[in-house]
């Protein structure tokens, strides 16, 4: 292991959090809050300061290969988790140091749990910049980066692969940077489409734009109390819809509508199964709905229902109504999907479609080769079949994902807690959704955690986003041998 | 003294070509690289045996290709082939023949082969033996194929046994499928381009021009006892099963493979979903019964070893398999199994030989519908916005008889024209032209053949 590329490397991406972390200084400088402003400077400055460190240390050079990638990527979305919490502490709104960091990779996982008890009492800047690191970590840091520095080389597809790990990791362009650079450009362009959407629905130009950073990148943050119900709107709730399902889906098939319109995403299986597992979803949650009392208006029942499903299997986690008090059937329909998440590809987190699909078929040829044991088989997803290198490293994904979920199971139920929230709270942040069930629903919060049980779950975090391989390589014996 | 003829690679089809060609007494030079089989060739033929790849300039000009008349490039290195028929053109022999192996190369892109190598016929010894194997399999009686369109359209001379349907009716009164036109028929050395009261007469040989999703339609359509469907078996997974494989997933209820190795047999199945791959001995009995092989419709043996395939047969046939079918690479040995009542058998290099003799007799001339003296031709233009007939329905272009418009492909689709529909810049058209007819043809739609990429 060469330390000193990554060193650099990490420098520079420091330096780039210190700049977005001037931008909330602008909305503390409107909303007239200039401790909070000067928290932010402060931050900046000192973010910047150790990324120039970092760099002065990894000055001498060295090539990028596997291992450094890795340690990069990982080492990126920890640095930014903790540079990201100071403005949390140094504007004083959250006075324990754990609980700032639970927010901050909340933020930049998009997962949208917070352990915030009063979050409109919370200063506008501060919240600014909570949605505003899901937005910068819904396309991902490391794919912001290698789109900002196109001299990273060839070391860049290192760390995209990475970062992008799913089962169709495909580039749209030769050149990675071109790719990220691709897919930025898509992603800023939703953004803009969603905050005019927004606007013309009547939200001001803060709810807009902390709304939309936290919908596209399926994070789930809401400076209101109430979510996205505080709005009361139709119109808002069906954009945002919109734009979850959009965001839940591969970003590549954008890309392939700027070439044939509307053909490619019809077309992709994936992304027919995530369709097709919304609306079945839905429509099974509204019948619930209706038959089992709480509402009795249809057309309420059908969008709240399509709300809070697209919002859960996007791993977005907004809430348009408090779904902790819906019949049993419809919270454990929600359970489900919190599992299997949005398109691999996609600022979605969970397990992805594709590995579910991929999974799925490989145990039934499993179950086909039972009985005629000389059949040679290939997984086939669309008229394509999936090489067996990948069917491997799906199950092998599956089995590490319901470990790490079994695993915060445990430990979160240490303190006493139920087994509904402690469930509900591993898989929220595991599949970087947010809110779950009982104690941690959609109007409750996290903070009755104790300390390093937060500590757990913002592990949970990284490894859900980083679809846990970079983070089981960094923890594995074998990585840190020479 | 004959011709002088060059072959490149004496595998099945170079050594029994040069066999043939030297029996009928032409002077044959035969390119070989591998010495053991050199010295077994220089033992059983008359003729010379140049050592090295073809490939390369120095052994071409040792073979003496600058005056021959046919220079084969038939080896089994598709790429080597390609470069020595490029070469062995510019050095001056007179035409050049090309195997290759990817099927794709010749149902597709064919014309941009031949223009960009400078070949004067491309053909694959699978595809033309995967074309018997079908008439085998489903019944059918197609003596040639030509693929055209990017191979959306084919062109077949289908023979016509007594009791055909187009024997019994005029055209007029016979409903082809939809994107299918019979265009001529041949009968003994002429062509007749019928008119709707027209009616083939038995032995004849039928040109139909259709999409080739429609192949199946019209060969049940034509073909006096059409065979119905149901599990196909197929022993061996290479190449030529891939081709057989591919054209039969679409037509038969079920296609198994079985196949030996299992590196194979998994890329096998890698490539079409429909397609049951089963990883075993073909020759092996109980696999045989524990597969229910005997309850399929047809087997097909395409082991690549003539003792594998005899021995699948014999098995299959005992398990009661109505169709039994095998590829011999042996052509001598085709009355021993006759005599044991395998009369189903395919001979790639017979065909291949034949293919290429056939080429020999019509002259040199590669076209499907040429006779010995070109008589018509089928000619892919695209059409072009000077062309009068651009935007004009046909109807109104009034083609003369020995003029069809047979198809048309426009982008994706691919449809059989009517009298109210209107040509576009850019289509491409697959024109039927008798010789007569040539200026008019280059009068409404001016241009050189077809030479586009693949889209």
């Amino acid at each position: 292991m060469n330390i000193y590329p990554p060193l650099r490397v990490l420098g520079r991406l420091l330096s780039i959090i210190a700049l977005a972390e001037l931008l909330p200084t602008v909305c503390c400088l409107w909303y007239g809050e200039g401790a909070a402003a000067l928290a932010f400077v402060a931050t900046s400055l000192l973010t910047g300061f150790c990324g120039l460190g970092l760099m002065y240390l990894g000055r001498s050079g060295g090539e990028l290969y596997r291992r450094e990638g890795v340690l990069i990527v990982v080492g990126g979305w920890v640095l930014a988790s903790l540079f990201g919490a100071l403005p949390y502490l140094l504007s004083g709104e959250i006075g324990h140091p754990a609980d700032a960091l639970f927010e901050s990779a909340s933020g930049f996982t998009t997962t949208g749990a917070s352990i915030l008890t009063d979050i409109e009492a919370v200063g506008r800047g501060v919240l600014f910049w909570r949605c505003f690191t899901q937005w910068l970590g819904g396309m991902g840091i490391i794919v912001l980066f290698v789109a900002l520095l196109p001299e990273l080389g060839p070391g860049a597809r290192f760390l995209y692969k990475l970062e992008v790990p799913g089962p169709t990791a495909e580039t749209l362009h030769p050149r990675v940077h071109d790719t990220a650079v691709a897919l930025w450009q898509i992603y800023l362009l939703m953004s803009g489409a969603q905050i005019v959407l927004l606007l013309l629905a009547g939200l001001d130009l803060y709810d807009a734009m902390t709304h939309t950073f936290s919908t596209l990148s399926t994070g789930g943050f809401s400076p209101r109390a109430a979510s996205v119900a505080a709005f009361d709107s139709p119109w808002v709730e069906a954009i945002v819809i919109v734009f979850m399902m959009a965001a839940g889906a591969n970003f590549s098939l954008y890309y392939g509508l700027r070439q044939h319109w509307g053909s490619s995403l019809l077309r992709d299986r994936e992304f027919r199964l995530y369709a097709g597992l919304i609306l079945l979803v839905s429509a099974v949650i509204c019948v619930n709905l209706l038959s089992s009392g709480p509402y009795e208006r249809a057309p309420r029942a059908l969008l709240d229902s399509l709300f809070q499903v697209v919002s859960i299997l996007t791993t977005t986690g907004f809430a348009s109504a408090d779904y902790d008090v819906w019949p049993n059937l419809s919270r454990v329909l929600l359970v489900c999907l919190m599992f299997i998440g949005g398109c691999a590809g996609s600022t979605a987190g969970g397990m992805k479609v594709m590995r579910l699909a991929i999974g799925l078929k490989a145990a039934f040829r499993e179950v086909r080769l039972i009985f005629s044991p000389s059949h040679v088989m290939s997984v086939f997803i669309g008229g394509k079949a999936v090489p067996d290198s990948v069917v491997r490293s799906v199950a092998g994904f599956l089995i590490l994902y319901f470990a790490s979920w079994a695993v915060g199971l445990v430990l979160l139920t240490v303190g006493g807690v139920d087994l509904e929230t402690s469930m509900s709270a591993s898989i929220a942040t595991l599949g970087n959704i947010g809110p779950g069930l009982s104690a941690v629903g959609p109007t409750a919060n996290f903070a009755e955690f104790s300390a390093w049980q937060k500590l757990v779950m913002v592990v949970l975090m990284w490894i859900g986003r980083l679809e846990i391989y970079a983070i089981a390589a960094v923890v594995s014996v074998a990585f840190w041998r020479r | 003294m004959g011709e002088r003829y060059v072959v490149m690679g004496a595998g099945e089809v170079g050594s029994h070509l040069a066999r043939t060609l030297s029996l009928e007494g032409h002077e044959v030079v035969v390119i070989e690289s591998n010495p053991d089989r050199r010295d077994r060739l220089q033992e059983a033929i008359d003729a010379t045996v140049v050592l090295g790849n073809g490939a390369h300039l120095p052994v071409l000009e040792a073979a003496a290709v600058c005056d021959s008349e046919l220079f084969m490039a038939v080896s089994s290195n598709d790429e080597a082939n390609l470069v020595a028929a490029s070469l062995a053109k510019r050095l001056g022999a007179r035409r050049t023949v090309v195997r290759v192996g990817v099927t794709e190369d010749i149902t597709v892109h064919r014309r941009f082969y031949e223009k960009a190598f400078g070949v004067d016929l491309l053909l694959s010894t699978q595809l033309l033996a995967t074309t018997r194997i079908l008439n085998h399999v489903l019944g059918h009686n197609t003596l040639e194929v030509e693929y055209l369109a990017h191979g959306k359209v084919q062109l077949r001379k289908i023979h016509l046994e007594a009791g055909s349907l187009l024997t019994r009716k005029p055209l007029r009164e016979i409903k082809m499928p939809k994107g299918s036109l019979v265009v001529a028929f041949f009968r003994g050395q002429e062509l007749v381009v019928p008119s709707g009261d027209d009616m083939a007469l038995a032995g004849d040989d039928a040109l139909v021009l259709c999409k080739s999703r429609v192949i199946d339609k019209v060969e049940r359509l034509v073909s006096p006892q059409p065979c119905s469907f149901g599990t196909v078996v197929i022993a061996g997974g290479g190449a030529t099963s891939f081709t057989v494989a591919q054209a039969l997933v679409e037509q038969a209820d079920q296609v198994k493979v079985i196949e030996k190795d299992r590196r194979q047999a998994l890329q096998l199945a890698a490539k079409f979903p429909d397609l049951e791959v089963i990883n075993g001995d073909a020759t092996d009995i109980s696999l045989l019964r524990a597969e229910r092989v005997a309850s399929a419709r047809a087997f097909i043996a395409l082991m690549g070893n003539d003792e594998s395939n005899l021995m699948a047969n014999l098995l299959v046939q005992e398990l009661g398999v109505p169709r039994v079918i095998a590829l011999v690479e042996r052509t001598e040995t085709s009355h021993l199994w006759r005599k044991l009542g395998l009369t189903r058998i395919v001979s790639p290099r017979r065909i291949a030989a034949e293919r290429i003799k056939n080429y020999i007799d019509r002259g040199y001339n590669s076209n499907i519908v040429s006779l010995k003296r070109g008589k018509a031709q089928v000619i892919e233009r695209q059409l072009a916005a000077a062309s009068p007939a651009a935007g004009v329905t046909l109807a109104e272009i009034k083609p003369p008889r020995g003029l069809i418009v047979g198809a048309v492909a426009r982008g994706d689709r691919v449809f059989v024209p009517r009298g109210g529909d209107r040509l576009e810049v850019g289509d491409t058209v697959i024109l039927f032209v008798q010789e007569e007819h040539l200026p008019t043809v280059q009068l409404l739609f001016p241009g050189r053949e077809l030479q586009r990429m693949p889209a």
